[in-house]
């Protein structure tokens, strides 16, 4: 058995009988080798589910992993804080001053560690939570957390500019929790600058909007920006700066979630920027 | 070389098998065409085309549709799988 390619060509158009050629080209080769190359595509197309299905498992199993860990830690991290903080209250009086100065230690530590469990179990909800997308006014969003910012923070002089009209189309319980950790870090970072100024608005990137959250901050050296959107990765001290560094892991998990990507542009003393684009 | 009214055809030629029919009967045949089929070219030139069918009715069928694409445009085209281990040609002659 063969493939064949097969041409018929009559002599005369409006009579075969006066005489035809017929030419026959054996395609066999080219035949299978299409045929290989469709088995080998189908092979790899089922390798390729299988392993997918292999690492959203293993992922599912990782995010429940975490979560359930981060649940539990916070049962005995209670216990440390509270009967640290009895231990001051009653006996505060026996201790001496270092004593009491390690116990103020050890109460730091564990706020700070359920300051991170919190941003963690945080991080988990938004890769598991299931997206609904709606239209959504980002200017106004960015109004009411910039509002509640000023609120925990009245003392701050901060200028705040919105580019009104911002619509997009995104979850709009996680493009809250996006816009927090991109709000907040502004805030925070541009805490030592007394002509504090923050800017959300869009430029056109490529195809796409890139949306964008402005500071004039402390800024960072771009050497380090690979490490900006892994958690628990920071550039600042915690005593320069608070925070966990779980804020820019959540943001990108966020815009991936939406199809989207982000990025960042800061230089030290210059302020940052950090852009993201949405999928349609 | 073999001539073809005024022309000339090299019938044997990048394994391309031609054939020069009248009424279904073959005039002349390149090597590679008998080769493809599973025949010399002596046992081939001057025999009907019905040679190369299982079945009168495929060789019947077969003529039908070739006369209508002949008709209809001039040339008919085909792909597909045929048999030549048994010198056999099941559906695919003219």
């Amino acid at each position: 058995m063969f493939y064949a390619h097969s041409t018929l060509t009559a002599v005369d158009r409006t009579d075969l009988a006066k005489g035809a050629i017929w030419v026959v080209q054996n395609v066999d080769d080219r035949k299978r080798a299409e045929e290989e190359v469709f088995r080998l595509n189908a092979e790899l197309e089922q390798r390729v589910a299988e392993r997918t299905a292999q690492l959203a498992a293993a992922n599912k199993e990782l995010e429940s992993f975490s979560y359930s860990v981060s649940h539990d830690l916070r049962a005995p991290l209670r216990a440390i804080d509270g009967f640290s903080k009895i231990l001051l209250d009653r006996y505060a009086g026996k201790l001496d001053a270092m004593g009491r100065d390690y116990l103020r230690r050890v109460r730091a530590g564990a706020r700070r560690m359920a300051a991170l469990i919190d941003d963690l179990l945080a991080l988990s909800r938004v890769t598991k939570t299931e997206m609904r997308r709606a239209t959504l006014d980002l200017s106004e969003l960015t109004s009411s957390i910039v509002a509640e910012l000023k609120q925990a923070q009245p003392q701050r002089q901060v200028a705040v500019s919105i580019t009104p009209g911002l619509i997009i189309n995104a979850d709009p319980s996680l493009m809250r929790v996006a816009m927090e950790n991109l709000l907040s870090n502004a805030w925070k970072y541009s805490g030592k600058n007394s002509e504090a100024r923050i800017e959300v608005g869009v430029v056109q990137a490529d195809h796409d909007a890139a949306y964008f959250v402005r500071d004039n901050g402390v800024g960072f050296d771009m050497a380090y920006a690979d490490k900006l959107f892994v958690a628990f990765q920071r550039l600042h001290k915690s005593n320069e700066f608070e925070g966990t560094g779980v804020g820019l892991a959540t943001v990108q998990r966020i815009v991936q979630r939406h199809g989207g990507c982000a990025w960042i542009e800061s230089a030290p003393n210059q302020g940052t920027t950090v852009y993201f684009t949405f999928a349609a | 070389m073999r001539k073809v009214g005024h022309k000339i055809v090299p019938l044997d030629h990048a394994g391309v098998g031609i054939v020069f029919l009248k009424a279904r009967r073959i005039l002349r045949c390149s090597k590679t065409f008998a080769a493809m089929f599973g025949y010399r070219l002596d046992e081939l030139i001057g025999t009907s085309t019905r040679t190369l069918y299982l079945s009168q009715e495929a060789y019947e069928t077969r003529g039908r549709e070739a006369y209508a694409a002949v008709e209809a445009g001039g040339i008919l085209r085909s792909r597909r799988a045929t048999t030549s281990a048994a010198r056999r040609l099941s559906v695919l002659c003219p």
